[in-house]
């Protein structure tokens, strides 16, 4: 069947090709196909690339900005709520409010993830965080109200709560992020396929070519040298190559260029604050825990060490500050100093902790957490939250730019190419109708 | 000589200071030099670092730069190889001690390279995810190797080889995969130097010069026996050959540039993103045994008292209290959330209780005023340790005399005798241990009170054991029992009864289950201080001073009952 048809049409083009207009309707033919294989190409990169430029910026990168905040104000609210406790039955205002805010951001984060759907095998992850969260709060609160009541049982039950954050609820917080990365990934690699920029040229190259040879050709055969339908076509098929070239370019560098000075600082950054809430919040418990904190020490050191900082305060250049540090981009400044600051708030802490063991030296070593350790945690703390925003926003702007670098680009090219197409067969009829 | 290339005084070549093949590579230089010059001595070298042995080619200030430089694509868009006149392997540099057999099995550990190889690429390449060590030199690897910062060192086996003799200690691990094809590099100004050294490399290793060489430098030592030199597949090459040649690369290059402009983007967080494992908690050591202690009859024994005290301040000379007056302070280890007997109040934040006024009694025999009493909170689990350890004078934390614990301190004459019962939850209906078969009882880990749990015998016939739940603290159990996570706790009643004070739904049950005699830990290096002790005590008990701590710590057990009675083993 598949072969009759085939050898039927074989054996028309040989008849047509026979005779001189049968050949330029050949060529007519030819040339439109060439341009519609030059629209097939550009408009299919087009509309995939949009779609998975738009799947970036409204669903998975918002979802991995979202999950990221949650595992930060978790952290947040757990050192914060360890800080607060520490002072004793009557709470510092800031701390609670921090401790509350933590909760409340990332309860009205976890809604919005849920809300946007999240794809299904990380749907567990989800179901931890929204049914483990109250279980965390209600610790917390049976925690302070024993340590109001001056019972020494509140401290057990904040141990409780915390061992509750840092062991689940925060690792799945790790397994959502992680989630969403990879979709971010995924939509990037969709948004950048190397093959689509290809296609678009060698289809292209193939378009203006053929035109440009069958023009030398006409102009050969007949000595009309110029054709105005036929030149219109060859500039438009030009500039619709150029321009979605261009436009492919622009989208991708775009891209890049969220990751590099977007995606990458974020995830460094927001990795660093966790890390060092985590510290924070591990000295405040140590010190609750009254002298039973040799495993939270070990905890809050072996975070130090990730962070670019052994207990002597050595630095390591492969750790999440000096990296964060190195990471060039219009916003390294929000970051460079955030290595400082937590130097300032390691001192702190390594003094808190001798004091803490030396003995008759507990309540110095609480004075010095509840003053100069906040101090400095929070302005480390309040910077590194500032450069995280700002590479979330950069990301967010960029990833934008990069949707709006292909916006229209499908209508044009199509509108560009269907009168390319016209003009090719407006430019050949006169020579066709000279045989009549 | 044809081409523009003329050599006029010298040839000047780079050589790194690395630690192996240095010998073999400036043979090599010479060879070409001499092929140059018809003479030795026109070679002049320039020590360079891994970082810059690709600049100075490129900046013209050496004309070859034969510094073990892996050809690479990247490497050759800036300056042109010779033919590979080495093929190494990457491998890595461990303790002989340590059980790495190749690089991915130091998953999470420091793996060390200089900056700007491909050895630190190879690291950060590894999908187990050694954390990369960078460094300035390759010999700094060595360095932080041998100073335990790193756990491997990468490199090329050549240069492993080198590190490997100078420290016995170090083996090299990893597969000879010879992947790693090392090249002479040459600046892309001339072409026709490269396509000379070339010409000398092949002659090298027709000869059998490279085979001596390579022998020569020990290298079949440290790696074997020579194996065919690289250069021997290698084509003929004529200066139309390398035209076109380089006419294709650019071609290719033009190529590369418009396929990598429009590569395919991934956009994976990087390694310092990777989330910390959670939190790790150290397992608690087994209780020690009951098992009988050869030589132990009394454990409650104590020293006798001296039969007059010291006064105050004036404490016998070379003595162990002699040393605490003249330091001013006495450290004392006290538990910090055990009510009554030894927590911080929260309002105040001081330590109070029962140990902790016994404590001060005891400052105050020893400086005649207040204030001198130094406190330290310890965990029920390191109360032995802390004394040991001479962190701390004394410890009176509610520690139980036993023969076990007598062979790591000394003790004082016992000052409580606590009785080990059952906190249970109102109404539950229990009476008895022998009620809670199969049921969780909790106590805190390293106590008598879990041992005692664990091989409970006080049961009827055919019922089970209750399950021992052993928690980090006192206080974890009262939080389980009250989350109905437990059935019951069990410790001395002196403590059931500070939580049954933080809770009215709890009610202490049964009868004693053994007796808990407390005494305060001494070092066994201070005899003479447990002799104090055990006199300040006498005195507290006579005097009716400990009748008052009682009373105000634990009046709601009932009446001041008679303080135990003193047993002195000489």
């Amino acid at each position: 069947m598949l072969r009759r048809w085939a050898r039927g049409l074989i054996d028309t083009t040989r008849r047509r090709a026979a005779t001189p207009p049968g050949r330029l309707r050949l060529v007519t033919v030819g040339l439109v196909a060439a341009i519609v294989l030059l629209w097939l190409a550009a408009f299919v990169s087009v509309v995939s690339r949009q779609h998975a430029v738009a799947g970036v910026r409204g669903t998975s990168g918002p979802a991995f900005v979202a999950a990221q905040r949650i595992h930060a104000d978790l952290s947040e609210a757990d050192a914060s709520a360890a800080g607060a406790f520490l002072a004793g039955g009557v709470e510092p205002a800031a701390q609670r409010e921090a401790y509350e805010q933590g909760i409340a951001a990332a309860s009205a984060q976890i809604l919005a993830l849920s809300r946007a759907g999240v794809p299904t095998s990380t749907q567990p992850s989800l179901t931890v965080l929204t049914s483990q969260i109250p279980v965390y709060t209600g610790l917390v609160g049976q925690a302070r109200a024993n340590n109001r009541l001056g019972l020494a049982v509140g401290g057990a039950y904040l141990r409780q709560a915390s061992n509750l954050m840092q062991t689940s609820i925060l690792p799945a917080a790790d397994r959502l992020a992680a989630a969403e990365a990879g979709r971010v990934d995924g939509g990037y690699q969709d948004a950048t396929r190397w093959w689509q920029p290809a296609l678009v040229a060698v289809t292209g190259a193939l378009a203006l070519g053929a035109l440009v040879a069958a023009q030398v050709s006409l102009a050969r055969r007949t000595h009309r040298y110029l054709s105005v339908w036929l030149a219109a076509a060859t500039a438009l098929t030009a500039i619709v190559l150029g321009l979605t070239l261009a436009d492919l370019s622009a989208q991708r560098s775009r891209l890049v260029d969220a990751r590099d000075n977007g995606f990458v600082p974020m995830t460094v950054v927001a990795q660093a604050r966790v890390l060092a809430l985590r510290a924070w919040g591990d000295a405040s418990l140590s010190l609750i825990a009254h002298g039973d904190g040799a495993d939270l020490d070990a905890d809050a050191d072996a975070a130090t060490a990730r962070l670019g900082f052994n207990a002597s305060g050595v630095r390591d250049p492969a750790g999440v500050l000096p990296t964060a540090g190195r990471l060039g981009g219009p916003d390294s400044a929000t970051r460079t100093p955030l290595e400082r600051y937590w130097r300032a708030y390691q001192a702190s802490a390594v003094s808190t902790r001798s004091e803490a063991s030396a003995v008759g030296g507990f309540q110095r070593a609480v004075q010095l957490a509840l003053g100069d350790g906040t101090t400095t945690f929070r302005r480390f703390d309040d910077a590194a939250d500032t450069a995280l925003t700002t590479s979330q926003r950069r990301f967010d702007t960029s990833v934008s730019s990069a949707a709006d670098a292909l916006t229209g680009l499908g209508i044009v090219v199509s509108l560009a190419l269907a009168l390319a197409a016209v003009g090719v067969l407006a430019g050949f009829q006169p020579r066709i109708s000279e045989f009549r | 000589m044809t081409g523009r290339w003329v050599p006029s005084a010298g040839v000047q070549v780079a050589a790194a200071i690395l630690v192996a093949l240095t010998g073999f590579k400036i043979d090599l230089a010479k060879e070409v030099g001499r092929a140059l010059f018809g003479a030795d001595g026109h070679v002049r070298f320039r020590a360079v670092t891994p970082a810059e042995r690709i600049n100075v080619v490129q900046q013209g200030e050496v004309d070859l730069s034969a510094a073990t430089i892996t050809v690479t694509c990247a490497c050759r868009a800036q300056v042109d190889f010779s033919a590979v006149y080495f093929q190494a392997s990457k491998n890595v540099l461990v303790l002989g001690s340590s059980p790495y057999r190749e690089l991915a099995d130091l998953s999470g550990r420091k793996a060390c390279a200089a900056s700007g190889t491909t050895s630190l690429q190879r690291i950060v390449d590894t999908p187990t995810h050694p954390v990369p060590y960078p460094v300035a030199n390759v010999t700094d690897c060595l360095v932080a190797l041998q100073r335990g910062l790193v756990e491997g060192v990468v490199n090329d086996n050549t240069v492993l080889a080198g590190m490997a003799a100078q420290d016995p200690e170090t083996r090299i691990a990893g597969p000879s995969t010879l992947d790693v094809p090392t090249a002479i590099a040459v600046s892309k100004a001339h072409p026709e130097l490269t396509v000379f050294v070339n010409g000398v490399l092949e002659r090298l290793a027709a000869d059998g010069t490279w085979a001596r060489l390579y022998a020569a430098h020990g290298l079949d030592h440290a790696l074997g026996p020579a194996p065919a030199p690289p250069t021997s597949s290698l084509p003929e090459l004529t200066m139309r050959d390398l035209q076109s040649r380089l006419l294709g690369a650019g071609v290719l290059a033009a190529g590369l540039a418009l396929v990598g402009g429009c590569a395919t983007v991934s956009s994976r967080p990087p390694a310092a993103a990777r989330p910390l494992a959670p939190l790790a908690t150290t397992p608690v050591p087994a209780v020690t045994s009951a098992a009988s202690v050869p030589g132990c009859v009394d454990p409650e024994a104590s020293w006798r008292p001296p039969a007059s005290l010291p006064a105050p301040g004036a404490m016998p000379a070379g003595s162990f209290m002699a040393a605490i007056v003249r330091r001013g302070y006495l450290r004392v280890g006290v538990l910090g959330d055990a009510p009554p007997f030894g927590s911080i109040n929260p309002r105040t934040g001081q330590a109070e209780g029962f140990d902790v006024d016994l404590a001060e009694a005891i400052g105050r025999a020893l400086f005649g005023s207040d204030g001198h009493v130094r406190l330290r909170t310890v965990t029920l689990n390191e109360r032995v340790g802390v004394v040991r350890g001479n962190d701390v004078d004394l410890v009176v934390a509610t520690m139980t005399v036993n023969c076990q614990r007598r062979t790591q301190v000394d003790f004082s004459a016992v000052y409580y005798r606590a009785q080990q019962r059952l906190l249970v939850q109102e109404g539950s209906g229990y009476r008895e241990l022998a009620d809670l078969g199969g049921k969780k009882v909790c106590a805190a880990a390293g106590t008598t009170s879990l041992q005692r749990i664990a091989h409970s015998e006080s049961r009827p016939q055919g019922k089970p054991r209750p399950l021992p739940f052993s928690a980090p603290n006192d206080t974890d159990c009262l939080v389980a029992l009250q989350q109905g996570r437990v059935d019951a706790v069990s410790t001395d009643d002196s403590i059931l009864a500070g939580m049954a004070a933080q809770d009215p739904h709890l009610r202490i049950i049964g009868r004693s289950l053994e007796e808990e005699p407390d005494a305060i830990a001494v070092s066994l290096t201070h005899p003479e201080l447990t002799r104090f002790v055990n006199g300040v005590l006498a005195g507290l008990e006579a005097d009716g001073t400990w009748a008052a701590i009682y009373h105000r710590w634990l009046g709601t057990l009932g009446d001041v009952p008679a303080p135990p009675a003193a047993r002195y083993r000489d």
